[in-house]
C-alpha cells in the first residue's frame, strides 16, 4: 500500500531540529528588528495567515518556480499547492511548474532533479522524506537554483544547502496541547495521544513536550505511554480502528491529543459509534471536527494546519531568484486557532468539506484552481 | 554371434507405492545388440521398471547393473554415466529452450559440444533421425512429432550402451516411424542394447528381437519375437484369451437419414469438407498429422471458427462456440488428455459429472446422493479401474483416464461423439474396452467420428474412413476398402506428404521473422523504440528533457532500478519472484550508514562492503532455503523475508541517520562527463549477464530449471543448487542497487515506501523486458531497458505537467499491452488452435 500516510503535521524528520531552530530563531530575531522598517512579525503573519499584499517579491526577470511535494495527494497537499501557487500567481513573470512524489521516496527525489532539468530558477519543496531528499536539494542549489524547503525538515544547513527553511515549531505545539488538556480536565484525567506513523520525529518531538508538561501534573495520566503511541499513519480509517481498540482497552478516557485534525475527527466518531460521550480534543484544525464539537458543545483546541506557510515559502523562493531581499520570519510558533475554553470559539463552516482547513484562509476557488500538481 | 553380454540387468526389483505393489520382484535382462520390447498394460509396471533402471526411482529392493557395473545410488546422472539413455513417453524436453540448447543440455560433460558449435552439432544429430528441424527453433513452436524426433535424436547422440524408448512412435507418422526403426536396427547392429516399450503390437513384432511381457508387476516370460504370435502376446498382456480386438462392425444396414450433415465446411487448415454421418456409424478421420483432420474435428466441436453448413438431426448448427455445439449433442473428446481433457487434480466423480451436473442438482445445488449412482453406473459400464470415485484422476493410468473422459461424454447426452486419438497412450487391454465403448456409443441412434493416426485401429473399428490431405478429403474408404494400405497409401500418395527440408527462401525469411517475434529480443527492440519515442516527444513538447542535467539524473536513477531488475530477472528465470529485494536495498543503505559516515575511514569502507555482501548472501540463502527446503512458494517465502528485512532496517535506523561522507556519495555519483559511471556499469553487467545466460552451461541450467523443474532434474540439472544460487545472485544485485541508492539519499533510511516501490517496479521492468512469470524466458538487456523506460515515464510526468496518476497509468497500460502481445506471439498460436502443425 503506497498512500497510507496522510500527512498532517508536516515537519517530520527533525533530526536537525536543534541547529535549524537556532538558526531560524536568529532569523526571527532579525525579522523582529526589521519590523519597524515594514517586515511583518510572526504574530502578524499568523494573524493574516501569511497574506502580505505589501511585500514586493515578484521582480521583473522571467523565471520558473517549481512547486514540489513528496506526498502531494491528499487534502492537506491540495491546500499546500494552493497556498504556494496562488502566491506565485501574483507575479506575471513567474512560470509555475509542479510535481508530486505520491508518497514514494524515489519519485520525490527524482522530482527535484527533474525540476532543475526543466530549467527551474526557484523551487519550493515539502521534503517529506527528510534528509533523504537533501542530496537532491544540495545538487539543485549547486546548479544555481534557489530552494526553499518548508513543512518538513530536510536537515542540512540553511543558507548553504538551501535558501532557508520555513516551518512551525512542532514541540511548541505539543506544549500548547498538553497545557490546554490540563486546563480542560482540571488537572485530573486519562489522556490518549495519536502521533501518526511510528517513530516520526514530529510525533516524537510533540510527545516529549507533552510528557514534560504532564510531569508537573500528577493527576494527568498518558494512557498510551511516554515513549510510543498507537500508530495511525495519519489515515482516518486507521485512526478509527486504533481508537476503537483503545476504547475497549481503557474504560475511562477523558481526553485526546492528536497531531492531525482529520485523525482526531475519526477518533471522535469512533467514540460516538461506541456510544461513549465525546471528550475534549487538542489537535490541528479541521472543519468537520469544529462542526461536530460545536453541535455537541464539547471543549476543543486546535492549531492551524499551517498550509499558509507556503505563501511565505513562495515569496522567499521567488524573491531569492529575483535577487530581492525578503526578511519575513521563517520559523513561527503557532498559537491556538480555536480554544473554546479561552473564548476562541468553534470555526465551523457548515458549507465546507470536513477536511477543509479554515485557518489557511484559502478559498475553495483557489483550491480548485491551484490545488494540484498538474 | 557368440553369447552376447548382458548390458542391462535388473534383479529381483521390488517397488511399492502407497497402496500398490508396482513391481513384485522383477528380473529383466537386455543383451548387447538386441532390440528388446517390453510390453504390458498401463499399470503393469513397465514405466516404473524403466524408471528404476534409469535411476530416477529408488526401488525397495533389488539391483540394477548397467554394462556390468552396479548402479550404486539411484540417480539419473549416475545411470547416464554408466551408459544408459532414456526417452520418456512424456517428453523430457524443455519448451522454453531452443532445439540446440535442449540437445546440448542433455549431454553429459564428456560428450557435450561447446556452445559455439551447438547449432552445427545439433543439425548433424537431427539429420541422423531424418528430421529437418532448425536447431535455433524454440521447442514450444514444434509439433509433437518433431519434439519426439528431437528427443530421439538427443538419446541417439548419447551414444549409450543401453537406449530405452518409451512409446516413441505415439505421435510419429508412418514414414517417421520407419526411419526410427531403421535407426534402431542400425544402432543395434553396432552393439547397442535397445529397450523398446510400445502398445502397438504389430510394430513391436516388426522391430523387436525379443519380447518381455509384464503384467501386474511380474514378468510373464521373455520370447523370441519370431516365435510368438500377436494373439499370444495379447493373451499374456491382458491375462485372458481375447476372441477379437475389435467389436463387430454394423452390417447390412440400409442407408438412413443422415444424423450429422456437413456441407462444404472450411476453416483454418481445411477446405470444403462435406460428409454425411448416419446414426450407428463410426466414421474415421485419417491422414498424415497436420493435414486438416484435427482442425476439422475441432471446428465441429466449436473450438475453432469455420464457415459452411452443418446440420444435426435437421437442426442447423451455429459454429464457433463449444457450448453451443455441446448442447446440440456434439461432444468432443480431446486428444491432449492432460491439457484439455481431464482435470488432473480433481477426483473421478467430479471429472465424470462435469457435463451432467444439472441432472444431479436440485434447486441449483448438486446432490451427492444423485451423483454417486450416476457415476458408479458409468464406472461399471466402462470398466474404469479406480480405487474410489474420489481418487484423483492424475493417479489413474492413461487408459482409465480416457475411460473417465468417455464416461463424461456419455453422460453429456451426445448425438455425435468427436473422439480425437482416443487410444493414444492407452494399453492393449483398455483399448479393447474403448473400442467396445465406441461401438456401443454408436448404437441407439448416435454416431462417432474418430480421429486416429493408427491405421490398424481405423481399419478394425470404422465403418467408413475419410482420408485427409492438405486440408481436403482426398479419399473415402468403405467396407473392404478400409485397410492399412489404403489408408496410409491415400494419405501419402496424394502428394500430401510434406517435405520440410526444401523451403522457398521467402518461407525461410518468414520463419526467421516469426522466430524473432516470438523470441527473447523483440521486447528489447520495442522498448528501445519506446524509450526513444518518449524522449523525443517529451523534448519537443516541454524542451530540456534531453539536457545533460536531466539525462544524468535519469540515468542515475535508471541504473539503480536496472540493477535490482536484473537481480529480479535471475529469480524470474527460475519461475519465482523475490519480493524482498526492495527492503534489502533499504537495509543496504542502513548498513553502509554505520560504516561510511562522516569521520570514518577507508578501513570501514571495505568493512561496509563486506557487511552488505554478507547481509545479502544471508537474505538470499534464507530465501532460497525457504523455497527449496522449506517447501514454501517463493512469493510467500520472500514476503516473509520482506517483512523481516524491513523490520531489521527500521530497528537499526528508526529514523534517518548516519549521513554518508560526501566523498562517498560523490564517488557513487561520479560520471564520465554527464554519463554516470553507474550507468556504464549497468550496461556492461547486462551484456555480460546476457552472454552468460545464453552461452554458458550455468545460464542454460538456470533457464532449464525455470522452464520445467522436473524435466531439468531428470536431465541432470542441479535444481536446488541453481535456485539457491539464483537467490544469492539476486541479493547481490540488490546490494549494487542499494549502494547506488545510498549514494542518492546520502543517509541510512529504512523507509518502507522505498522498498515496496523498488520491489514492484523491478518485477514490472522484467515483465516489460519480456520475462515470463512462469520462468525460463527473459533477457537482461530487456530488464535493463524496462528499467530505463519506467524511469523515463516517471521523469516525463513533471515535464509534461500531467496528473500524477500517469505515473501509474502509463506503466500499467504498458505492462498489460506487453504481456498481452508477448503471450499472443509466443504461446497463443497452435496451443489454442491445437493444429500441431510445424510448417
Amino acid at each position: 500500500m503506497r498512500r497510507i500516510r496522510h500527512r498532517a503535521a508536516k515537519a517530520r524528520r527533525g533530526r536537525y531540529a536543534v541547529p535549524v531552530v537556532v538558526a531560524l530563531l536568529a532569523l526571527v530575531a532579525t525579522a523582529a528588528a526589521f519590523a519597524a522598517s515594514g517586515w511583518p512579525t510572526a504574530t502578524q503573519e499568523v494573524a493574516s495567515s501569511g497574506i502580505q499584499p505589501k511585500i514586493k517579491f515578484c521582480g521583473t526577470k522571467p523565471i520558473t518556480l517549481a512547486v514540489e511535494d513528496g506526498f502531494g495527494v491528499n487534502a492537506w497537499s491540495q491546500e499546500s499547492y494552493a497556498a504556494v501557487k496562488s502566491t506565485a500567481g501574483q507575479c506575471s513573470n513567474v512560470k509555475v511548474i509542479a510535481a508530486a512524489g505520491g508518497g514514494v521516496e524515489s519519485t520525490a527525489i527524482q522530482d527535484i532533479s527533474q525540476a532543475v532539468a526543466q530549467g527551474a530558477n526557484a523551487i519550493t519543496v515539502i521534503p517529506d522524506f527528510g534528509s533523504a531528499e537533501l542530496p537532491a536539494i544540495q545538487s539543485a542549489t549547486k546548479a544555481g537554483v534557489k530552494v526553499v524547503p518548508w513543512g518538513a525538515a530536510p536537515g542540512g544547513t540553511p543558507g548553504t544547502d538551501y535558501v532557508t527553511y520555513v516551518d512551525w515549531n512542532d514541540a511548541y505545539a505539543g506544549t500548547l496541547w498538553a497545557n490546554w488538556m490540563v486546563k480542560a480536565l482540571h488537572g485530573h484525567g486519562n489522556v490518549v495521544y495519536t502521533g501518526g506513523p511510528a517513530g516520526n520525529p514530529v510525533g516524537a518531538d510533540q510527545l516529549a513536550a507533552i510528557v514534560k508538561v504532564f510531569a508537573k501534573h500528577p493527576g494527568m495520566k498518558l494512557l498510551t505511554g511516554d515513549k510510543t503511541w498507537p500508530v495511525t499513519n495519519w489515515d482516518p480509517a486507521t485512526a478509527a480502528t486504533v481508537t476503537a481498540s483503545l476504547l475497549s482497552q481503557f474504560p475511562k478516557i477523558n481526553g485526546i491529543i492528536s497531531n492531525y485534525g482529520t485523525d482526531a475527527l475519526a477518533s471522535a466518531q469512533a467514540f460516538q459509534k461506541a456510544g461513549r460521550k465525546l471528550v475534549p480534543i487538542a489537535t490541528l484544525d479541521a472543519n468537520g471536527l469544529s462542526c461536530l464539537y460545536k453541535s455537541k458543545k464539547v471543549p476543543l483546541e486546535t492549531i492551524s494546519s499551517r498550509n499558509w506557510l507556503g505563501r511565505i515559502a513562495a515569496r522567499k523562493a521567488i524573491a531569492a531568484a529575483e535577487g530581492i531581499k525578503n526578511l519575513e520570519p521563517s520559523l513561527i510558533s503557532l498559537p491556538p486557532w480555536e480554544d473554546t475554553l479561552a473564548g476562541k470559539t468553534y470555526k465551523c463552516d457548515p458549507h465546507a468539506a470536513q477536511d477543509f482547513y479554515p485557518s489557511n484562509k484559502i478559498t475553495t476557488a483557489q483550491i480548485k484552481q491551484y490545488g494540484s500538481s498538474s | 554371434m557368440d553369447s552376447p553380454s548382458v548390458v542391462l540387468r535388473l534383479s529381483d526389483v521390488v517397488k511399492t507405492f502407497p497402496g500398490v505393489v508396482a513391481l513384485k520382484g522383477v528380473t529383466f535382462e537386455v543383451l548387447a545388440g538386441e532390440v528388446h520390447a517390453l510390453v504390458g498394460e498401463n499399470g503393469a509396471g513397465k514405466s516404473t521398471l524403466m524408471a528404476v533402471a534409469a535411476g530416477s526411482t529408488v526401488p525397495d529392493s533389488g539391483t540394477v547393473e548397467i554394462g556390468g557395473d552396479p548402479l550404486e545410488a539411484a540417480s539419473p546422472l549416475a545411470a547416464q554415466a554408466l551408459g544408459l539413455a532414456i526417452v520418456y513417453q512424456h517428453l523430457s524436453i524443455l519448451e522454453d529452450l531452443t532445439v540446440a540448447e535442449n540437445m546440448v543440455f542433455a549431454m553429459p560433460a564428456a560428450q557435450r559440444p561447446p556452445m559455439s558449435r551447438a547449432s552445427t552439432w545439433a543439425r548433424e544429430r537431427l539429420a541422423v533421425v531424418g528430421a529437418a528441424i532448425d536447431p535455433a527453433e524454440r521447442v514450444v513452436d514444434l509439433s509433437t512429432a518433431n519434439r519426439q524426433l528431437v528427443e530421439i535424436a538427443k538419446a541417439l547422440a548419447l551414444d549409450a550402451k543401453v537406449l530405452i524408448l518409451d512409446e516413441p512412435t505415439e505421435s510419429l507418422t508412418r514414414v517417421e516411424s520407419e526411419r526410427l526403426f531403421e535407426n534402431l536396427r542400425a544402432i543395434r547392429d553396432k552393439g547397442t542394447a535397445v529397450v523398446y516399450i510400445s502398445h502397438r503390437l504389430p510394430e513391436v513384432k516388426r522391430v523387436a528381437d525379443r519380447i518381455t511381457v509384464l503384467r501386474d508387476g511380474e514378468t510373464r516370460g521373455t520370447f523370441e519375437a519370431t516365435g510368438i504370435s500377436e494373439g499370444e502376446i495379447l493373451r499374456l498382456i491382458i491375462g485372458r484369451a481375447v476372441e477379437q480386438v475389435f467389436p463387430e462392425k454394423r452390417e447390412g444396414v440400409e442407408r438412413a437419414q443422415a444424423l450429422l450433415s456437413v456441407d462444404r465446411l472450411s476453416g483454418a487448415g481445411f477446405h470444403d469438407v462435406s460428409v454425411d454421418v448416419e446414426p450407428g456409424e463410426i466414421v474415421g478421420l485419417a491422414g498424415v498429422e497436420g493435414n486438416g483432420q484435427r482442425s476439422f474435428l475441432r471446428a465441429l466441436a466449436g473450438m475453432a471458427p469455420a464457415q459452411g453448413q452443418a446440420v444435426i438431426a435437421g437442426l442447423a448448427l451455429r459454429l464457433g462456440r463449444p457450448t453451443r455445439m455441446r448442447s446440440a449433442g456434439l461432444i468432443h473428446l480431446p486428444g491432449d488428455r492432460h491439457r484439455e481433457g481431464v482435470m488432473l487434480s480433481l477426483g473421478v466423480r467430479e471429472n465424470v459429472m462435469l457435463l451432467a451436473l444439472r441432472g444431479a442438482a436440485r434447486g441449483g445445488f448438486v446432490r451427492r446422493a444423485l451423483e454417486r449412482p450416476l457415476v458408479s453406473r458409468q464406472i461399471a459400464r466402462l470398466g474404469v479401474r479406480t480405487p474410489s470415485q474420489e481418487t484423483p484422476v492424475s493417479s489413474l493410468s492413461g487408459g482409465n483416464q480416457q475411460k473417465v473422459l468417455f464416461a463424461r461424454a456419455l453422460l453429456g447426452e451426445p448425438r455425435v461423439l468427436l473422439a480425437d486419438e482416443p487410444t493414444r497412450g492407452v494399453d492393449a487391454g483398455a483399448r479393447i474396452d474403448l473400442y467396445q465403448v465406441m461401438r456401443d456409443a454408436a448404437g441407439g441412434g448416435r454416431a462417432v467420428l474418430v480421429l486416429s493416426s493408427d491405421a490398424v485401429e481405423l481399419q478394425g473399428l470404422c465403418d467408413r474412413v475419410l482420408v485427409f490431405s492438405r486440408g481436403r478429403v482426398v479419399r473415402e474408404l468403405e467396407g473392404e476398402a478400409i485397410n492399412e494400405e489404403n489408408i496410409t497409401g491415400a494419405a501419402v500418395t496424394s502428394d500430401g506428404e510434406r517435405h520440410q527440408g526444401d523451403r522457398a527462401p521467402s518461407q525461410l525469411r518468414a520463419r526467421r521473422l516469426r522466430r524473432f517475434v516470438s523470441g527473447d529480443y523483440l521486447p528489447a527492440v520495442v522498448l528501445a523504440f519506446l524509450i526513444a519515442v518518449m524522449a523525443i516527444a517529451t523534448q519537443i513538447d516541454a524542451g530540456r528533457f534531453l539536457s545533460a542535467y536531466n539525462l544524468q539524473s535519469m540515468l542515475t536513477l535508471a541504473s539503480t532500478l536496472a540493477f535490482v531488475s536484473m537481480g529480479q530477472l535471475v529469480i524470474m528465470l527460475t519461475g519465482n519472484f523475490d519480493l524482498s529485494v526492495g527492503p534489502l536495498m533499504g537495509l543496504v543503505t542502513v548498513v553502509v550508514s554505520f560504516f561510511w559516515s562522516t569521520g570514518q575511514g577507508s578501513g570501514e569502507l571495505i568493512l561496509g562492503i563486506l557487511a552488505v555482501i554478507g547481509t545479502a548472501l544471508a537474505v538470499g540463502l534464507v530465501n532460497g532455503g525457504l523455497v527449496r527446503f522449506g517447501g514454501l512458494k517463493a512469493v510467500l517465502a520472500t514476503l516473509s523475508t520482506y517483512i523481516v528485512v524491513q523490520g531489521v532496517a527500521l530497528q537499526l535506523r528508526p529514523e534517518e541517520a548516519g549521513e554518508l561522507r560526501p566523498s562517498i556519495t560523490a564517488g557513487i555519483g561520479t560520471g564520465v562527463g554527464w554519463f554516470p559511471v553507474a550507468a556504464i556499469a549497468a550496461v556492461v553487467v547486462a551484456i555480460v549477464a546476457e552472454v552468460i545466460l545464453r552461452r554458458t552451461r550455468a545460464g542454460l541450467q538456470l533457464r532449464a530449471v525455470g522452464s520445467d523443474e522436473t524435466r531439468a532434474h531428470r536431465l541432470g540439472a542441479r535444481v536446488n543448487l541453481t535456485v539457491l544460487a539464483a537467490f544469492a545472485i539476486c541479493a547481490l544485485f540488490a546490494v549494487a542497487a542499494g549502494i547506488m541508492l545510498a549514494g542518492q539519499i546520502g543517509i541510512g533510511d529504512g523507509d518502507p515506501t522505498l522498498s515496496a516501490n523498488y520491489t514492484l517496479t523491478s518485477i514490472a521492468a522484467c515483465a516489460l523486458g519480456g520475462a515470463s512469470i512462469y520462468g525460463g524466458r527473459g533477457s537482461f538487456i530487456g530488464a535493463l531497458l524496462g528499467a530505463v523506460l519506467l524511469t523515463e515515464v516517471v521523469a516525463a510526468v513533471p515535464f509534461l505537467q500531467i496528473a500524477l496518476s500517469w505515473n501509474d497509468w502509463t506503466p500499467g497500460i504498458m505492462i498489460l499491452v506487453a504481456a498481452g502481445i508477448f503471450s499472443r506471439v509466443r504461446g497463443g498460436r497452435g496451443a489454442l488452435l491445437g493444429t500441431g502443425e510445424s510448417g
